[in-house]
């Protein structure tokens, strides 16, 4: 890859934290629940996104800036998982479990989903 | 003050966010892809991702840029699309496999580096 493939990757891998942190904080402060929707939101919408891609078979350079660095960055499986973490420590096992099982589950019908419709095109 | 603190956690969030997705695709790029087989880049990323933002958050309030940097190193829609792949190619076995295996190699990873920052064991 090009040296100004790696300079896009730094950028936007920047700029999908910032969306990240933007939409996640946004959602968790209009819900009021302690379990973790703004985590759940940006992944299932990311990853709805990714599988856009990979229907369309964007490849190449685009494929590398749009999927891994875009919604790679722009989604999370450490703050995920550590959300779980969270609640077990708070005494919410059925929330830890929920949201490993939910995430999951529903995170490979968004990707399905977005294959589907990326497809379709 | 305000504007000066925002404008930091900004520049914290947007360095860290550069600096995972860099490694993260560097990595992928030089170890290719799974091929069929376990998707070892993307499980290795997570789990290690996951290592280390569990010791960070089991301390005192912890850098914005290292959390930062463990949000946008991990990725949780890179492996959803290989779950997909797996699923096409009708290897349900590793698909649930590596789902289910990447969950709970996460959490415990998370669980397993916050405990032992909190209960430090004598040696």
């Amino acid at each position: 890859m090009s040296a100004w493939v790696w300079v896009g990757v730094a950028v936007l891998g920047a700029l999908a934290s910032l969306a990240r942190a933007a939409v996640g904080g946004a959602i968790q402060a209009g819900a009021r629940t302690a379990r973790p929707v703004g985590t759940l939101v940006v992944n299932l919408s990311g990853t709805f996104a990714a599988g856009v891609l990979a229907g369309v078979v964007l490849s190449g350079d685009a494929g590398v800036l749009a999927g891994a660095a875009t919604l790679g960055s722009y989604t999370t499986f450490s703050t995920w998982v550590q959300d779980s973490g969270r609640l077990h420590e708070e005494g919410d096992d059925s929330g830890a479990a929920l949201n490993l099982a939910v995430s999951l589950l529903i995170g490979v019908a968004a990707v399905a989903a977005g294959h589907a419709l990326g497809a379709a095109f | 003050m305000r504007g000066g603190a925002d404008r930091r956690q900004l520049a914290a969030l947007a360095l860290g966010g550069a600096a995972g997705a860099l490694l993260r695709v560097w990595i992928a790029h030089r170890v290719g892809g799974a091929g069929g087989g376990w998707p070892w880049a993307t499980f290795s990323i997570n789990v290690s991702g996951a290592l280390l933002l569990g010791y960070i958050t089991a301390g005192p309030p912890g850098s914005l840029l290292a959390i930062s940097f463990c949000g946008a190193f991990t990725t949780f829609a890179t492996m959803q699309v290989e779950i997909l792949a797996m699923l096409e190619r009708h290897d349900y076995g590793l698909a649930v496999a590596y789902g289910l295996g990447s969950a709970a190699a996460g959490y415990l990873a998370v669980r397993v580096t916050a405990a032992a920052r909190r209960r430090p064991v004598a040696t």
